[in-house]
């Protein structure tokens, strides 16, 4: 029988500042070395080598740089006992940008505010969209040479890619078009199915050839318009994006309208596991009374039949849910979706928080898991 | 005449959004974080004064999202989850209701100290409905209960920006138009009612500006509505109301369009906005941002606001 409640981190953590002044660099402190040296020890990384590194100026010494950061975001996830993990993205600047700077087509201009003091930079489509540089399959290589554990890639997903950018080109070409809200569709069209054919599915053919057998898609921006136009061209551009690939898909979602997703969900080929974001909404007292995952319910009645990791640590937060929470959630779950489909999972990728309140979340989130297995067995 | 203004939050300039980060991450002071929000705030009341705005307001920089100081300085809410602010890629902490909403004096801090003398000044505050909507209510559990409620609130912190020299308050409320979250028509009058209470008293103009949606239903019913002007953006709703309109008194009409980075045509306005004007009556209208601008770069913002002073020098005397 498989593993229950088999865990991994959705994708992104907290950059070290040796690994952005490194990359940069910017000039590395006593206090930036002490850094590198507790995590080393604590992960059981021998850091000597990185120390010469960023004391050295190698030509390559940008890209190894990178290659320790994910290194350690590898052994962190491996150290606390996560089942399938990845490079924590220390390999990108950020899950938009990353892809956006290795397409042609698009210009920067420049940070534009998520939340509170989050930002991300925002591209306008200026030209057609075209495949320049390969984006994931660097990493991917490297990871699989270094990784103990199975592996999960984390990539961003074509409605998330054209949400997340300003839209002249397609707009611009479609002016002949006088309803201005068919003109906005047609042109969103467009750009994505260019985004799925010229950018995705080129690279996605590459990783999977490379031995990539789970990519996770990341769409944050899925429910952004809860309309039917909207809804159905993520799930046209979803089917096109996996169409005639042997690998195993999952889709993660945030911060999002769940109620509307779970309309929709059904219809997307080849799609074997949800990863959501519930804990934000749960209550944080141990109990077994945890309405916020009713919503799971939904998906269940719209015929979902794949697995779930509804998120069970909220990532905005300090506060570390203990593992007596996170076991109530995740029986609460396995008990509404069954205990075969579960999966555990953070809300999001932990980039906002530190490495220790990451790891101890994290470390709870497995005595979570392993407090649901005993009490189920 | 013709007036202009910009709706609401503007972009955090480059630098400041720097500082922000660094600050975020332990690696600036509080002082040196200050010192860059009072920079920026200049610029962004420059540019208004520049483009020579009839309101200018301080660009609302602080602000994390258009409820924040209420879900922080409201007694009896606190901000709560962040969630999806309406079809946008940004989010907003959702205020939690958790007893009965008391306000201690103006909560919103706008930066009077930096805004300039010679002009009119513009706040802008969450209208009632909107705030509902967001809000997850623990205490009252009634919409029209906390919309009174928070109404009484508002009237209170409008009368104490009034003592402080603004002279146009402008009430956000998406949620009264955006497609999931509009009412009923048949509701609308009810929700009307409760925004008297808001303008009870008030003597500085106010308009109730409303933008993700289609703002049709509630022209039909302008006449009710107790506010000077009724602002409507104009990527969203069906140019067809404007056919035999009668205002109350003043339109704005959002024509610059916050979510989309290409610089609109002047001319192109122009005609759309002429082409309204032959339908209706009005001795007021403001020509806007549809929305609060901070979806964009300041760069692209400000070239925005060109345009809009350049439209509004073409349309004076129209």
């Amino acid at each position: 029988m498989k593993k229950l409640f088999q865990t991994y981190e959705i994708g992104s953590l907290a950059k070290h500042n040796w690994r952005l002044k490194g990359y940069s660099g910017s000039k590395i402190t006593e206090k930036d070395i002490s850094e590198l040296v507790y995590w080393g020890k604590k992960l059981d990384i021998d850091y000597e080598p990185l120390i010469k590194l960023l004391k050295t100026d190698s030509p390559h010494k940008r890209q190894e740089v990178v290659n320790w950061s994910a290194l350690y975001a590898i052994k962190l996830f491996e150290k606390v006992g996560l089942d399938y993990v990845y490079s924590g993205e220390q390999w990108r600047e950020e899950m938009y940008a990353h892809v956006i700077k290795n397409l042609s087509g698009f210009q920067f201009s420049g940070w534009i505010k998520s939340f509170d003091y989050r930002y991300f930079r925002k591209a306008a489509v200026i030209d057609k969209v075209k495949y320049k540089d390969p984006f994931y399959i660097d990493e991917f290589n490297y990871i699989k040479s270094v990784a103990k554990n199975e592996l999960k890639v984390p990539i961003t997903g074509p409605y998330t890619l054209i949400e997340w950018s300003f839209n002249e080109y397609y707009y611009k070409k479609n002016s002949n078009i006088k309803n201005l809200k068919e003109r906005k569709l047609v042109s969103r069209k467009e750009f994505i199915f260019d985004i799925v054919d010229e950018a995705l599915r080129p690279e996605f053919k590459k990783l999977i050839e490379a031995g990539v057998k789970w990519i996770q898609i990341d769409e944050p921006a899925i429910t952004t318009h809860p309309n039917k136009e909207e809804m159905e061209l993520f799930v046209e551009a979803w089917n096109r994006l996996v169409s005639g690939f042997n690998c195993t898909f999952s889709l993660h979602n945030c911060f999002s309208d769940y109620k509307l997703l779970a309309k929709y969900v059904s219809n997307l080929k080849n799609c074997s596991q949800l990863s959501l974001e519930f804990a934000n909404r749960d209550n944080k007292k141990v109990g077994t009374k945890r309405p916020a995952y009713d919503d799971l319910k939904d998906f269940e009645d719209h015929g979902y039949k794949g697995a779930y990791a509804p998120g069970f640590l909220n990532v905005h937060t300090d506060e570390i849910a203990s593992p007596e929470v996170i076991r109530d959630r995740i029986l609460y779950v396995a008990d509404i979706v069954g205990k075969e489909r579960t999966w555990v999972s953070p809300d999001c990728g932990l980039r906002t928080r530190s490495w220790e309140i990451t790891y101890k979340k994290l470390d709870n989130m497995i005595k979570g898991a392993n407090l649901a297995r005993e009490k189920i067995n | 005449m013709i007036g202009t203004y910009v709706t609401g939050v503007l972009p955090r300039t480059q630098e400041l959004i720097a500082k922000t980060r660094l600050y975020d991450r332990g690696r600036l002071s509080e002082e040196e974080l200050e010192t860059s929000f009072l920079e920026a705030t200049k610029r962004v009341i420059g540019i208004q004064e520049t483009a020579n705005l009839t309101f200018v307001g301080d660009g609302m920089l602080k602000w994390q999202d258009l409820l924040r100081p209420f879900s922080e300085g409201l007694e009896g809410v606190e901000p709560g989850p962040l969630l999806r602010w309406f079809n946008n890629n940004t989010f907003y902490k959702a205020p939690i209701i958790k007893s009965d909403i008391k306000i201690q004096p103006s909560i919103s801090n706008q930066q009077i100290d930096l805004l300039p003398s010679g002009k009119k000044w513009k706040a802008t505050l969450p209208a009632p409905y909107t705030f509902s909507i967001l809000s997850i209510d623990q205490h009252y559990q009634n919409k029209i209960k906390l919309m009174k409620k928070y109404a009484g609130v508002l009237n209170q912190e409008i009368k104490a920006l009034e003592k402080k020299g603004f002279k146009y308050i402008q009430l956000n409320d998406p949620a009264l138009v955006y497609i999931t979250t509009a009412p009923e028509e048949s509701k609308l009058k009810e929700i009307i009612e409760v925004y008297e209470i808001v303008t009870e008293g008030v003597k500085a103009k106010t308009c109730l500006h409303t933008f993700f949606g289609d703002a049709s239903p509630l022209l039909k019913i302008v006449q009710t509505i107790p506010f000077n002007d009724i602002g409507v953006d104009l990527y969203e709703t069906d140019t067809k109301i404007f056919n035999n309109l009668k205002l109350r008194d003043g339109l704005v009409l959002g024509v610059i369009d916050s979510r989309n980075s290409i610089i609109e045509d002047v001319q192109d306005l122009e005609k759309i906005i002429k082409e309204i004007l032959l339908k209706i009556e009005t001795n007021n209208l403001y020509i806007t941002s549809n929305a609060d601008m901070d979806f964009l770069t300041i760069d692209k913002a400000e070239e925005k606001i060109q345009v809009l002073s350049k439209l509004a020098g073409r349309l004076q005397g129209v």
